[in-house]
């Protein structure tokens, strides 16, 4: 019955909704999403503030549970995992990237990208080394040692890239992650994503205002009101690295 | 997750916030060394008073004028003073087995160039010292005979001060000042040395010169004693005959049972034990709530942390771990300095200690007659001074560590 691996989509979703009680009042988020995406594709999502694009994200990235519906990640149906079991999903196939960053100030550049890695218990010459290779291909090796409070936005985000590819995911889910930066990081950030895309195959599902970002990805989601509005396949530029 | 990781990333974050881990550590180490102090010096003062009373007996009784307890007031003249004659009352008594008097005095000993001030000169019955003296032997020579008048037989410290090189051997003179007199000295020749045997309950033998009693009788040219000793049948017969005594001399004079000299030293001691033991633990106690504050301050503050490391796939198991590691990293620290700490403190509070356990003890004015004692470390005591701030450590982690292991991922990445 199991489709092959390389057949079996990377997310699907069958009908999601999702609803926040506040009080006594509830907030649909979501209101019945069904969607796949495959292997290898570099998807973007888009729509107005509210619409249910960063909670749809944070269904598919097995942080949170649908209310109704069921998220299938490469084969995984999520409702058939416990807590241990996401958390180890989420370890090894998933990887985020946030606007925020979110990147443990206390620690140093290189101790940020270590720490999916100890998780699953990487001895520590192995994942130095692997951390500090995954820092070099994002040309932050020479600042491995700072903290984030030393480094610029830019800087910031690529640690946090470099962290999210660490663990060689085969999912990368980002939520608005050329939000803080300005536009020369964004357009090196995403020709750095377009990059391992197409020589890895890694799947990326970016949540986006902006239309540049959307603009370089095979396809454009647009969510309103907790609904898919549209969806839209555009030719990938390619050339996008050179511009 | 490795488990040295573990501990990796929980000293990193204590190392973090310095200050305030010293200080939750401070609660702990002051907790377990005031446990630690007081049981070590109090099952040492106990077991030093113990030693004492088997030197001297369960079945000796002390007698003495009740003046001897009042500054010396003899101008009133109306103290009682124990002659011969209360050697034979006291004898007569039902359940005593043997009278024993002394004559008493604080001396100074001087031979070549050792003056020893807080000497005791005592006259007594030589041939019942062993029995007065439990375990009490000679390191070289013998007792003093009876009627040699110029005959002495020396303490152990006396014979071998500490610090000086002059030392004391058989048929030497020592030449001896008493206390508050201006007949200037006695000279003896020393015939014995008594082995090291320590305090009894009233006085320092080892800095004691013994004389005969009629010896002493003479050179002090008096016919009345210091004290008596008396020795009943059995230990329970004390009770009855200090009674007996103190019916029929009323308050004329003094008498001391060193059993319950004992017994009351004990239930003080015991007493106290129970006191600052209780400090201890209300202060264990204390720190083990800081714990817990700062453990939940600490969860508060990292709650955008904790959301991160659980989107990177850490397991609610390996984030608890990782908070509770930091508690118990608390406790072993903790534990080890107020281990130190208490192995400090328990010979500080020993000097106080046994200041109290002498109180009262004195047979003499101006005599201090301390119960010296060393604090006792058993094994299972500095294990469970070790061991038992770790557990207190990890059980006050435990409910903050369980809230942050229970967090909801996506409202802790929220959290600003």
């Amino acid at each position: 019955m199991e489709l092959p691996s390389s057949t079996r989509p990377a997310v699907q979703t069958i009908d999601i909704t999702k609803v926040y009680r506040v009080g006594h009042i509830d907030y649909p988020a979501l209101k019945g999403v069904t969607l796949k995406i495959a292997k290898g594709e570099l998807v973007s999502v888009v729509g107005p503030s509210g619409s249910g694009k960063s909670t749809f994200l944070n269904l598919i990235g097995a942080l949170d549970p649908p209310t109704s519906g069921r998220v299938i990640i490469d084969g995984i149906d999520l409702k058939k995992l416990n807590e241990d079991g996401l958390a180890l999903l989420r370890n090894l196939r998933i990887g985020f990237v946030y606007q925020s960053f979110n990147l443990i100030q206390r620690l140093t550049s290189i101790e940020n990208v270590e720490m999916p890695l100890i998780a699953r218990g990487v001895p520590e010459k192995v994942r130095k080394s692997r951390s500090l290779k995954m820092l070099s291909a994002v040309g932050l090796a020479p600042k491995a040692d700072k903290r984030p409070t030393e480094l610029s936005g830019g800087e910031q985000q690529r640690v946090a890239i470099a962290r999210a590819l660490v663990t060689r995911p085969a999912l990368v889910l980002g939520d608005e992650p050329t939000g803080n930066v300005d536009s020369k990081t964004t357009h090196e950030v995403l020709s750095y994503i377009v990059q391992v895309n197409k020589t890895l195959g890694t799947t990326f599902i970016l949540v986006t205002h902006n239309p540049d970002v959307a603009n370089m990805t095979n396809r454009v989601i647009t969510f309103k009101d907790g609904l898919i509005e549209k969806e839209q396949y555009l030719q990938r530029m390619d050339s996008y690295t050179g511009s | 997750m490795r488990t040295s990781d573990i501990f990796k990333l929980a000293f990193k974050a204590l190392r973090d916030r310095k200050l305030r881990s010293f200080l939750t550590i401070l609660g702990i180490m002051i907790g377990s060394a005031i446990i630690l102090a007081l049981i070590a010096s109090s099952s040492g003062l106990s077991a030093g008073v113990q030693s004492q009373v088997s030197k001297i007996g369960a079945n000796t009784l002390t007698v003495s004028s009740a003046r001897q307890f009042f500054g010396g007031g003899s101008s009133s003249g109306q103290t009682y003073q124990l002659s011969q004659q209360d050697v034979s009352t006291i004898k007569s008594f039902q359940g005593v087995s043997d009278v024993i008097p002394y004559y008493s005095q604080r001396a100074t000993v001087s031979y070549g160039s050792n003056s020893i001030g807080d000497a005791e000169l005592i006259g007594v019955d030589t041939s019942a010292l062993f029995t007065m003296y439990k375990q009490l032997s000679l390191y070289s020579g013998s007792l003093p005979d009876s009627y040699d008048a110029s005959a002495a037989a020396v303490g152990y410290s006396i014979a071998f001060p500490t610090g000086s090189s002059d030392q004391l051997t058989l048929n030497q003179m020592i030449s001896i000042t008493l206390g508050g007199s201006s007949s200037g000295s006695l000279t003896f020749l020393v015939k014995g040395i008594f082995s090291e045997y320590g305090r009894v309950l009233f006085s320092d033998i080892d800095a004691t010169v013994f004389i005969s009693l009629q010896s002493a009788q003479i050179l002090l040219k008096t016919q009345y004693f210091s004290g008596l000793y008396v020795m009943t049948n059995t230990a329970g017969d004390v009770t009855t005959v200090q009674q007996e005594i103190e019916s029929y001399y009323g308050t004329e004079v003094r008498v001391m049972n060193a059993g319950s000299m004992v017994s009351s030293v004990e239930s003080i001691t015991s007493q106290m034990t129970v006191f600052l033991g209780s400090i201890g633990a209300v202060s264990l106690f204390v720190a083990a709530v800081g714990i817990t504050n700062t453990m939940f301050v600490s969860v508060m503050e990292r709650t955008r942390e904790i959301g991160i490391l659980k989107a990177l796939g850490y397991k609610p198991k390996q984030i608890m771990g990782m908070f509770l590691s930091e508690a118990a990293l608390s406790g072993v620290v903790g534990g080890v300095g107020g281990t130190i700490l208490g192995y400090v403190l328990s010979f500080i509070l020993g000097g106080s200690l046994s200041m109290f356990g002498g109180f009262g003890m004195g047979g003499r004015p101006g005599q201090t007659s301390s119960t010296t004692f060393t604090p006792v470390f058993t094994p299972e005591l500095v294990a469970f001074s070790l061991l038992f701030p770790i557990g207190i450590a990890v059980l006050a982690g435990l409910y903050p560590a369980w809230r942050a292991s229970r967090m909801n991922a996506v409202v802790a990445l929220k959290y600003e």
